[in-house]
């Protein structure tokens, strides 16, 4: 026994190192952008608070951006709305059932924390679940998607981007229905790819890429347009633009889809999903 | 550590934190050279500082700036093995005549030979093992050098200026 605590005294700091080590890699290998604490990560309360502190100061350069697009969206919201009224007095639908009226619920949130230089990219917001904030929640930025809830705490959430090639997401080609995957790689923040398009599609430059109803997103969310054209082999591979201006983003609306538990249950019936 | 050199420290350990939180967080020059500027702290503390203690002190300083990173222990793991290995370097650069007691690890003391030939490679160390796991799959390990290999000038190059500037003002 004397030895044993010999030995161990004698090699304490590299039975420390392997210990530590341990700890730091099973850390690293359950980054998984489906699971994980957070306490490890920045929607934790102390980084928040200390990330909202400095989100608060460099807000104000940014001031004549911001309004820019505001002004953008609330013209496009308009033209929205006005076809909106067009489309209800025209056709004079019977609802039976309102509730896919209010299938999706949106909330504004303020984004803290961004990275868009490494290969599972991460933001803050400022809300939480003390703000009806939930886990798997679709992100989006006035113009596109943006990503999806992955952790929260009582003021903060952190989010998967849309930035993050650990986290592929349904997506189709809005005029041509055709469906693929979506699946960013560093280092371009600006185009992200969508992938396994079959040769016999035609697709072509400029399609508008939107969300799927496969995903969690709402169906047709802008995401981008085809920029280039990628001969793979027995497969298309199409660089997309996006719409959401990754390094820019600021503010952004949470999703929340009312009718997703009910779909969540029915769907675990049958394991068809990844 | 003396109580002067703790003061120094405490002095560095706020100024590299600040600069790493506030500033090099966001900068990417080129997409390729960031700066992980507060690997200067393990780097300048005392030569003959205890491994036992620094291996303690490095695992948590890069969790805490894993924590602001979102990057899940890879600081952490990087950090802890520099602190493993910057006894063996320190042995291999043993001037002739040995380290007076009581010697510092810094650009004043030890000289700009000295103290690039110990930084250097303690920097590239940290610097691969965070992009390689950063990346986490083997097929980008060119984005992975050429990251590794800016990034590691841009840190002693800023650990450098650091030090120039503060003995300066002292």
């Amino acid at each position: 026994m004397q030895r044993f605590l010999h030995f161990i005294y004698l090699y304490r700091t590299h039975i420390l190192f392997i210990i530590l080590a341990v700890v730091s890699l099973s850390l690293v290998t359950s980054r998984n952008p489906y699971q994980g604490s957070s306490f490890f990560n920045s929607s934790n309360y102390v980084a928040s608070l200390l990330l909202k502190t400095q989100s608060n100061i460099v807000e104000y350069f940014n001031l004549r951006h911001e309004n820019k697009q505001l002004l953008e969206e609330n013209k496009k919201l308009k033209q929205q709305l006005k076809l909106q009224e067009l489309a209800q007095t025209h056709l004079y639908e019977k609802m039976s059932d309102t509730s896919k009226l209010f299938q999706y619920i949106y909330y504004t949130a303020k984004v803290i924390n961004n990275s868009t230089d490494k290969h599972a990219n991460y933001f803050t917001i400022d809300r939480g679940s003390k703000d009806g904030i939930k886990k798997g929640m679709s992100v989006v930025s006035s113009d596109g998607v943006a990503g999806v809830v992955y952790s929260t705490s009582r003021h903060f959430s952190t989010v998967t981007s849309l930035l993050n090639a650990q986290w592929p997401i349904y997506a189709k080609i809005k005029s041509k229905g055709i469906s693929g995957i979506l699946r960013w790689s560093k280092p371009d923040p600006e185009y992200t790819y969508f992938d396994y398009v079959a040769k016999h599609h035609k697709v072509s430059l400029n399609d508008t890429v939107v969300t799927h109803n496969y995903s969690s997103f709402p169906d047709e969310y802008p995401v981008g347009v085809v920029s280039e054209i990628l001969d793979e082999g027995i497969k298309f591979n199409l660089k997309v633009k996006l719409f959401t201006d990754f390094r820019r983003l600021k503010y952004v609306y949470i999703i929340e889809n009312k009718l997703k538990e009910e779909r969540d249950e029915l769907e675990s019936k049958v394991k068809y999903k990844q | 550590m003396r109580p002067g050199h703790i003061a120094d420290h405490i002095k560095y350990f706020l100024l590299f934190f600040s600069l790493q939180l506030l500033l090099f967080k966001n900068v990417a020059i080129g997409g390729v050279a960031s700066c992980f500027i507060y690997v200067g702290l393990l780097l300048l503390l005392p030569i003959e500082y205890n491994t036992f203690s620094s291996l303690i002190y490095s695992f948590v300083s890069g969790l805490l700036v894993d924590l602001f990173y979102n990057t899940h222990g890879i600081n952490a793991f990087a950090c802890l093995v520099l602190a493993y290995v910057r006894p063996y370097v320190i042995n291999a650069l043993t001037p002739s005549g040995g380290y007076d007691s009581g010697a510092l690890a810094t650009l004043a003391y030890m000289g700009p030979v000295w103290f690039l030939r110990y930084a250097f490679p303690l920097i590239v160390i940290h610097h691969f093992i965070y992009f390689m796991l950063e990346a986490w799959y083997f097929r980008y390990i060119a984005s992975v050098l050429l990251q590794t290999f800016f990034s590691s000038l841009f840190t002693i190059f800023v650990l450098i200026l650091t030090q120039l500037i503060i003995q300066r003002n002292k």
